[in-house]
């Protein structure tokens, strides 16, 4: 070994050195005795070992901080041992400081190719030995600092996967569209990421009709997903008791409002149809037109009138809904915004016109959806998604025979009776109420029956108008046909109100029990003390109407058992079967 | 850069110009841009979407969050240049109703 020339002036100075502890393989006593002198100095504990082979033993029970090694050693020389610790360290930084006093190039860069991270070239200088361990100490510092943040983003991105896990099996679980196995509905849905922000829910009603929901989160993924779940809860259980889709709007919508953090909404429409899919009551909140494809005529739009559910306080909501009166084997196409803004990979949008064209054209083929959703994927390939996206076709035809034993029902609760109510409005009282509300919230509180509130309000306010538009004020219904004809209509319609005198409109409702108890027959009567008017000449039929949102005699027909205008058309009985 | 703003000369409206997409990656310039706005006091917001080519629902999420933030006002946020795309996106998100579109 060479001569060792050791100057120590180094000090023990930082205070934390105490956990480190150095190990100096040396095989000359002289160098190890001197060395550990100098490192206890700088304030560290020291081992040592004697050869190669014992430093990689010493490693191994006693895992030191920093490994001050000689090179040239009997039994196992420097660069060997240096090699095997490295190994066995594994993901620990062990700073290997070799001591040689070889000043030859490639023998130095031989200790850093072995695993070294340093040289000290004999003969050892004080400050320089305590400069490279210093350095060395703050190098391990980053390292094990590297380290810590490595394995805790680890942890961190398995914990995130894991619950991004759970919260897909609930999301599925929730929204498992199991209910969409009805025959009449076929459904793409294609979402952006794990979970979806669109929601897709359907369910049976208890009178064996059906309410199908599509909805469509703000933002994609998990906080989008997470919405999900009060949205279906509010939705299933409320479907399950009966109630309508202008209810299940009202609730979700306040749900919503209640649980979400302002900004983030839900676009939706809902859908109820009845057990023979005569008619469809539609109500639709920011999503894309509903397109209805029809056997005898152009295509049906309805257009969202309704803001997101969750933006409006729940007062604001507006739960009115529009009738349509279906076909057989007319077809309802639902679509989230993510088709029609979807790019392909020139980066062009599909675009609304394009699904109108492709949902018409389709109607040609045999199987229009699945044509539909190949024009669909095939735009879509080798782009990148930016939304989730949708896309539902419901038939109007018959809905299977439906077993609701299974279901809650409320109406339950109150037995099927025999009632009546009526109500006379005088030219004052016609000036300033609308009774229709009041009696349906009547026939609700008595009976029950939520889930026909709305075709009951229609029944009642389609012929209430008649009575007192036509019967009463004498309006000719035509000039409603141009754009400036509504205004017109409804200016007319408040000066000849104003100047009413001597009349009065006679409301009858009367309800029997079906003799199966498994229902009733409501008898709607109104009645007016106008001159009458032509039936035939003042309606127009859904099939002209279909675009001014379906309002009419025709309406009323299709959703009553019974409809026949007597006295000149001054009295009007309707009958309403559940 | 996507979104800039520029307070009028009087100090009573503050407009927020949006490039390009209006969206998600958006949210935190525009909620800067707000309550940089909301420093001066009592503000109108005018939204220049006149360089706007598209707005997702995130953006309209957004719009909400400042209204919400300023107390509802009707005028009180106005989304001024919408071109035809843009009108429909609010059109069919019926926002039309809730925010002065000129």
């Amino acid at each position: 070994m060479d001569d060792v020339g050791i100057n120590i002036t180094g000090v023990a100075s930082a205070n934390n050195k105490d956990a480190l502890s150095v190990l100096i393989v040396d095989d000359d006593k002289t160098n190890r005795l001197i060395l550990s002198t100098l490192i206890k100095k700088l304030g560290y504990t020291v081992i040592s070992a004697i050869n190669g082979e014992e430093a990689v033993e010493m490693y191994a029970n006693n895992h030191p901080d920093i490994i001050l090694m000689d090179v040239m050693m009997p039994v196992m020389n420097g660069y060997d041992a240096a090699v095997e610790i490295k190994r066995i360290c594994c993901e620990v930084f062990v700073p290997i400081i070799f001591l040689t006093a070889i000043t030859d190039e490639n023998a130095l860069a031989k200790c850093i190719e072995y695993g070294g991270d340093d040289f000290i070239i004999k003969p050892y200088n004080s400050i320089i030995i305590k400069a490279k361990i210093d350095a060395m100490v703050r190098v391990r510092e980053l390292y094990n600092h590297i380290a810590d943040s490595k394995s805790a983003l680890q942890e961190h991105h398995s914990r995130l996967q894991l619950e991004h896990e759970i919260a897909e099996t609930i999301f599925t679980n929730i929204t498992n569209p199991k209910n969409l196995e009805i025959e009449n509905i076929k459904y793409l849905l294609k979402p952006m990421s794990i979970t979806s922000g669109d929601i897709l829910l359907c369910s049976r009603t208890p009178s064996g009709g059906m309410h199908v929901m599509l909805g469509d989160f703000t933002g994609h993924g998990l906080s989008a997903a997470i919405g999900a779940i009060p949205v279906s809860d509010t939705f299933y259980s409320l479907s399950s008791k009966g109630y309508s889709i202008g209810d299940i709007a009202f609730n979700i919508n306040k749900r919503l409002k209640e649980t979400l953090p302002s900004g983030f909404f839900c676009a939706a429409c809902l859908i109820e149809a009845d057990e023979a899919f005569r008619t469809v009551a539609v109500w639709n909140g920011g999503n894309p037109d509903i397109i209805i494809t029809t056997n005898d005529g152009p295509p049906i739009k309805i257009p969202s009138s309704h803001l997101p559910l969750g933006v409006l306080n729940s007062d604001n909501l507006d739960r009115s809904v529009e009738f349509i009166e279906l076909g057989p084997n007319d077809k309802i196409y639902m679509v989230s915004d993510g088709i029609i803004e979807a790019q392909n990979s020139q980066g062009n949008m599909y675009t609304q016109q394009k699904l109108d064209n492709v949902i018409l054209e389709a109607q040609k083929s045999s199987n229009p959806f699945s044509t539909i959703e190949n024009s669909i994927n095939e735009f879509c390939i080798n782009a990148e998604q930016f939304d989730d996206i949708t896309l539902i076709e419901i038939t109007a035809k018959p809905l299977d025979i439906y077993d609701n034993t299974q279901t809650e029902n409320n109406n339950q609760a109150l037995a099927v009776v025999n009632w009546g109510l009526s109500i006379k409005l005088g030219a004052g009282a016609l000036q300033q109420t609308n009774p229709c509300p009041l009696i349906t919230q009547s026939i609700m509180e008595i009976q029950g029956l939520s889930e026909h509130r709305e075709r009951i309000y229609t029944i009642l306010s389609e012929l209430y108008s008649n009575s007192l538009e036509h019967g009463i004020l004498k309006l000719d219904s035509s000039i409603k046909e141009n754009p400036q004809g509504f205004i017109q209509y409804y200016n007319a319609r408040e000066l000849a109100l104003s100047n009413l005198q001597d009349s009065s409109i006679e409301i009858l409702v009367e309800h029997h029990p079906l003799p199966s108890n498994s229902g009733g027959n409501i008898i709607i009567i109104i009645e007016d003390t106008g001159t009458g008017f032509d039936i035939s000449s003042s309606h127009s039929s859904l099939i002209d109407n279909k675009n001014s949102h379906g309002r009419g005699i025709n309406l009323v027909k299709s959703l009553c058992t019974f409809l026949s205008y007597t006295n000149g058309g001054t009295r009007v009985e309707a009958h309403y079967q559940w | 850069m996507a979104l800039t703003t520029q307070l009028s000369n009087d100090g009573s409206s503050l407009t927020i110009s949006i490039t390009g997409r209006f969206d998600f990656n958006l949210y935190k310039d525009f909620r800067d841009a707000y309550e940089g706005g909301l420093e001066k006091g009592n503000i109108k917001f005018i939204i220049n979407l006149s360089q706007t080519e598209y707005m997702d629902s995130s953006a309209l999420g957004m719009l909400l969050v400042l209204k919400e933030r300023i107390g509802g006002g009707d005028s009180a946020v106005v989304l001024k240049n919408c071109n035809k795309e843009i009108k429909n996106i609010l059109s069919i998100s019926n926002f039309d109703k809730l925010f002065s579109i000129e």
